[in-house]
């Protein structure tokens, strides 16, 4: 009996582990994985293996927050850019990097922008009397040239989202 | 070949008993990268779990995919019950490396792990799901058989000096999960024209988010093809020629030099180190015994000469001490 569940369950895990990893599209795949979703999604075994696949970003992409101040002063605020670190510093800096870099400027998690306006507002609040009353996040990106072309990149400036800060946000 | 065949390869590959001595060595490695992580998350811990995340429940919840085993749903959102779970997993993490209450500590560090990547998973990389899914199988292990304090219990309590074999299906599904981790890659970037044309490599180093260590002949462009069209070589052979008696260990000889050159010139915390780990489940028992008897040898002989050299020393101490005593007698 205890043989028994054990093949069921080693056949059920081999199934969705392929199912869900290995980027297949057959017909029975594509039916598969809506129906397998939930118990990978609480189980912890949703799993992509795509990293610099298809291809590698050719893209470099830095954050930065503009505030302004109630008394109409600007101050800006950087996300931290590992270069900037030491080979010791950025490797547990990877984080942030990956939060700022990847994920705040997907706009598949735009639901991101406000907490993360919200935060940085609070942290930037050191001024007695003058609070920050706008913040805007800005990213800058500049397309990787191909290799030996000796073509310039350029850094392009946009503004992504922007919030008004709410009585509440500084408590 | 005959279903029955298959029913016979398959009850082989999964139950045939084996010495549970490589997945009680990958327990140590894998206990000892979660601790490795956390002490890299602990300063900003809050940051990113806190009640004052930059990230919020609600987003979270707003984001999420449905229900999850995260224990932030239940734990009180407070400063001081977010720092007791890390306290309480560091904990679990080290009984899991040393091997005391294995099998409590496997399932506690795969539900803290799990918490804590539910919570936010907008900061995670590819190393963090590979804690996550191996974890996962090594909670069916018997890690704790060797190697181990509940090993250690076990014989003082005298049951038994020798360990006991095991069906190894648990280490054979973490087996198949780094084999699909590479396959996966290896077939996901031979879609990709710059991995094709040979450039991937040059890209990938030119991120500067990810940039490490300063890489040489990054613009020659015979460096830059062998280094792309090598990746997808060994990746698809640690998803394929792993498999194979002959060429297991070459093949996990290049895996490791990959892994060595991802560490040198990325930063992708953990990933690498994980996945040289999980390579220990693929080492043969018989090698494994033969390879700690070696190093057990080689440590009897330095620590033997080392004991020897104390016992002379605590022995000429000893001689004068005697040597004053019948000086006083005479």
């Amino acid at each position: 009996m205890k043989r028994v569940a054990i093949n069921l369950f080693l056949i059920f895990h081999l199934s969705t582990i392929l199912c869900w990893a290995l980027p297949l599209n057959t017909q029975l795949v594509v039916v598969a994985r809506p129906l397998i979703a939930p118990y990978m999604t609480w189980s912890g075994l949703a799993q992509g293996w795509n990293l610099f696949a298809p291809n590698p970003l050719s893209l470099n992409t830095r954050v930065e927050a503009e505030l302004v101040y109630r008394n109409g002063q600007k101050g800006l605020w950087k996300f931290p850019l590992p270069q900037n670190y030491g080979y010791i510093h950025r490797y547990y800096m990877e984080r942030e990097h990956k939060f700022s870099f990847d994920s705040l400027l997907n706009d598949r998690f735009e639901a991101l922008r406000p907490d993360v306006a919200r935060y940085l507002v609070k942290l930037n609040n050191t001024q007695k009397d003058n609070p920050p009353v706008s913040i805007t996040l800005v990213s800058y990106r500049s397309t990787i040239a191909p290799p030996n072309s000796n073509l310039p990149e350029p850094w392009t400036r946009k503004e992504f989202f922007t919030y008004s800060v709410q009585p509440g946000d500084l408590q | 070949m005959t279903l029955r065949r298959v029913f016979q390869a398959w009850n082989e590959f999964f139950f045939t008993p084996q010495s549970p001595l490589p997945v009680c060595l990958f327990r140590i490695l894998y206990g000892s990268i979660v601790l490795a992580d956390l002490i890299l998350l602990r300063p900003e811990w809050l940051k990113w779990y806190g009640p004052h995340a930059m990230m919020s429940m609600d987003t979270m919840h707003k984001l999420g995919r449905g229900p999850n085993m995260s224990l932030f749903e239940l734990i009180p959102q407070t400063a001081l019950a977010i720092n007791i779970f890390f306290w309480v997993f560091l904990v679990c993490a080290v009984f899991l490396t040393a091997g005391f209450m294995t099998r409590f500590a496997a399932v506690a560090v795969y539900i803290c792990m799990g918490s804590i990547q539910m919570r936010n998973g907008y900061i995670l990389n590819s190393g963090d799901t590979l804690i996550l899914v191996t974890g996962f199988f090594l909670m069916f292990a018997p890690s704790g058989a060797a190697l181990s304090v509940d090993r250690w219990l076990r014989i003082r309590r005298g049951h038994g000096s020798e360990a006991p074999l095991f069906s190894p299906w648990a280490q054979r599904m973490i087996q198949i999960q780094i084999a699909v981790v590479y396959f996966a890659t290896f077939y996901w970037k031979t879609l990709g024209v710059l991995w094709i044309n040979g450039t991937a490599v040059y890209y990938a180093l030119r991120l500067e988010d990810f940039q490490r260590f300063p890489m040489p002949h990054l613009h020659n462009m015979w460096v830059i093809r062998s280094l792309t069209w090598s990746t997808l070589l060994i990746e698809f052979a640690l998803g394929v020629l792993i498999w194979f008696k002959e060429t297991r260990y070459w093949v996990l000889l290049a895996g490791i030099c990959l892994h060595i050159g991802i560490e040198y010139a990325m930063n992708i915390p953990l990933f690498e180190w994980m996945a040289v780990a999980c390579y220990v489940t693929f080492i043969y028992p018989e090698d494994l015994s033969r390879a700690g008897r070696w190093l057990k040898g080689r440590f009897a002989k330095v620590f033997g000469k080392w004991t020897h050299v104390r016992a002379v020393a605590q022995r000429t101490e000893i001689v004068p001490t005697v040597a004053q005593v019948s000086d006083e007698h005479a």
